[in-house]
């Protein structure tokens, strides 16, 4: 997979933007707050269709302009893609994928184009929110399964009318017998889609589990051994976690059941894959409370090297690699670790302040473009 | 330049109509100002008529100027099978398709509690007195596939099913001229699970 052209016009810092792409590495370096991470962030969305940063779409959109345009040229193994996506400052989107417009602008922008994001705060990862951890698995799986986006969305809506009436049965007095009633017709939603959504984390995590398991392993010089734990709110017992759909719902619904009564003081759904968890154990200890800096940053550089195996096992492309940052969090062993471990014909885009805290090696015949305020000041081929 | 008082405040009405924006509010507004007196007054009649004459139908609640309304009166309707949708425009559409003979029942929503809408504030209630009443052989129910409309729909079956033998739900599938290839995933595993015999 390569992406040969990216424009950008009304996109964050970016008013008209226009850049071939004809090397495997791209680097974009410039001060800060000058618009590196903004071109990732674009090229991420075509990915995801979603922003990793943006709280709402209309972020993204220049604030002098109504909406912007992301539009991408992209080579796949045997296909050219023509992407444009435009994206108002209501929210609204416009999708078009070799020029036919397209229905579902957010789900139909997926399945396209795949890349795997790594930015500083994905250090976080490891210590961050359960909410980090679950929107890394959500936008890794927007890109798998095209299904798995529309399905989160549906579950998504049901457990927030679920949590509705569930405060509505706080404030007001309901018979036990009507909320129940109008308690099922969200559970069952709840239920079905969830029990989809909890079987595709799973068998996801059972194809990335080895692959990150074998870099860090051999990152740690054999010392580390990383274990991914998926911690459901509906199989408290682990062990009892099986990938299999009817046996899922059915112990879904047996769990919601016997949690009415605590649903209902909580006011809240409190049992599904929105308040699921991830644990990382290495030498089985958990690292969110016993890692060091070194081996958190280690673990996430294992993490995103599995998370581009598995994409390039599933849908038999090459993602494209967006470094966002992070060179100067990873020390020449672990840069070094990263270069030898990366397809041959990945093509990466890096951003960075310095570019003395990139080695050479991954330099050598980089183009590299220097930006400052949304402007392209320079397009260059390294030559070291 | 600001709008004069009496121009922005017609700007703003039209724009609380549903899909108008500020600059489509700002040329209705223009229009209506370019019109002659009597046009305007021949307008707001119109507006005013519609408002006061068209009611809800008492049987079905369908929007409608005579009670019981002309779906519910006709005799040539088989009153035994009730058509269950949640707003008049659902009705208009599938009385477009002149492939329904029977009733309907306008339930005035979808159960959503994020905006407040609940069983009671439907009419569900009169659905119900329908169905005891007479003797209903068949409820379809023509809901919308969102989140909301699947809710109600397996709210009404609840509900429904002690009262009468059969009910039913629209098909889902695939729309008519869609390639297959470039219908979505969910439609599709959707229209497979409801395939028929041929
Ligand atoms: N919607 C927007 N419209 C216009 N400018 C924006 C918008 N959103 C962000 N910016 C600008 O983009 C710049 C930030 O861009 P970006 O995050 O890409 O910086 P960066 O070069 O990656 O910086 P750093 O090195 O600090 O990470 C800021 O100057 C910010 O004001
Ligand atoms: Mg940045
Ligand atoms: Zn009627």
């Amino acid at each position: 997979m390569f992406l040969k052209k990216l424009k950008l016009a009304g996109f964050r810092n970016y008013i008209d933007f226009e850049q071939n792409f004809n090397h495997l590495k791209t680097i974009i370096i410039g001060q800060n707050a000058q618009g590196k991470s903004n071109i990732l962030e674009a090229i991420n969305i075509l990915a995801t269709s979603q922003s990793d940063r943006a709280e709402r779409d209309s972020d993204i959109v220049n604030w002098n302009g109504e909406y912007a345009l992301i539009f991408a040229n992209i080579e796949t193994k045997d296909s050219e893609i023509d992407i444009a996506l435009q994206i108002n400052n209501t929210g609204r989107r416009k999708l078009k994928i070799n020029g036919v417009p397209k229905r579902a602008p957010q789900a139909d922008l997926l399945g396209n184009f795949f890349a795997v994001m790594f930015s500083c705060d994905d250090l976080f990862l490891i210590k961050g929110t359960p909410s980090v951890r679950r929107k890394w698995l959500d936008y890794v799986l927007f890109q798998l399964d095209m299904k798995y986006h529309k399905t989160l969305q549906n579950y998504q809506k049901a457990v927030t009318q679920k949590n509705a009436l569930l405060k509505k049965a706080q404030e007001i007095s309901m018979s036990p017998k009507n909320l129940k009633q109008e308690l099922e017709i969200w559970n069952e939603q709840i239920i079905n889609s969830g029990s989809q959504i909890l079987l595709d984390r799973l068998v996801f995590f059972k194809e990335i589990q080895p692959f990150a398991r074998d870099f860090l392993f051999e990152l740690s010089k054999e010392t580390e051994e990383l274990n991914l734990i998926y911690e459901s709110t509906i199989f408290k017992d682990k062990n009892e976690l099986k990938a299999d759909l009817s046996y899922i719902k059915e112990t879904f619904r047996s769990m919601l059941e016997s949690s009415f009564a605590e649903e209902l003081s909580r006011g809240q759904a409190t049992l599904g894959p929105h308040r699921d968890d991830l644990k990382f154990l290495i030498n089985d200890k958990e690292a969110k409370s016993f890692a060091s800096q070194g081996q958190q940053r280690s673990a996430v550089l294992a993490l995103k090297l599995a998370e581009l195996k598995v994409i390039e096992k599933r849908k038999g492309e090459i993602p494209v690699l967006l470094l966002d940052d992070v060179f100067a969090e990873l020390d020449e062993s672990r840069q070094n670790f990263l270069l030898h471990h990366l397809p041959e014909n990945i093509q990466t885009f890096l951003t960075t302040t310095h570019i003395s805290d990139i080695q050479k090696e991954f330099l050598e015949g980089a183009q590299i473009l220097k930006v400052k305020n949304g402007l392209i000041l320079e397009n260059v081929e390294c030559k070291t | 330049m600001k709008y004069t008082k009496p121009l922005l405040k017609l700007i703003e009405e039209f724009q609380k109509f549903p899909g108008v924006g500020p600059k489509s509010a700002q040329r209705m507004a223009f229009h209506v100002l370019n019109q002659d007196i009597q046009q305007i007054e021949e307008f707001s009649k119109v507006i005013l008529a519609a408002k006061t004459q068209i009611k809800k139908c008492s049987v079905c609640k369908n929007l409608s100027a005579d009670d019981p309304c002309e779906i519910c009166s006709a005799s040539s309707r088989d009153k035994k099978i009730i058509c269950v949708v949640s707003e008049s425009k659902a009705l208009i559409a599938i009385e477009r398709t002149n492939e329904f003979k029977g009733a309907y029942h306008v339930l005035g929503g979808l159960i959503s509690p994020i905006d407040g809408i609940g069983p009671d504030n439907l009419t569900i209630k009169d659905l119900l007195s329908r169905l005891g009443k007479n003797e209903v052989r068949e409820v379809i129910v023509a809901l919308d596939t969102s989140i909301e409309g699947e809710a109600t729909t397996l709210y009404l079956h609840r509900l429904l099913s002690p009262l009468c033998s059969k009910i039913t739900r629209l098909g889902f599938g695939l729309a008519v001229g869609t390639e297959l290839e470039y219908a979505d995933e969910l439609t599709l595993a959707r229209a497979l699970e409801n395939r028929t015999e041929i």
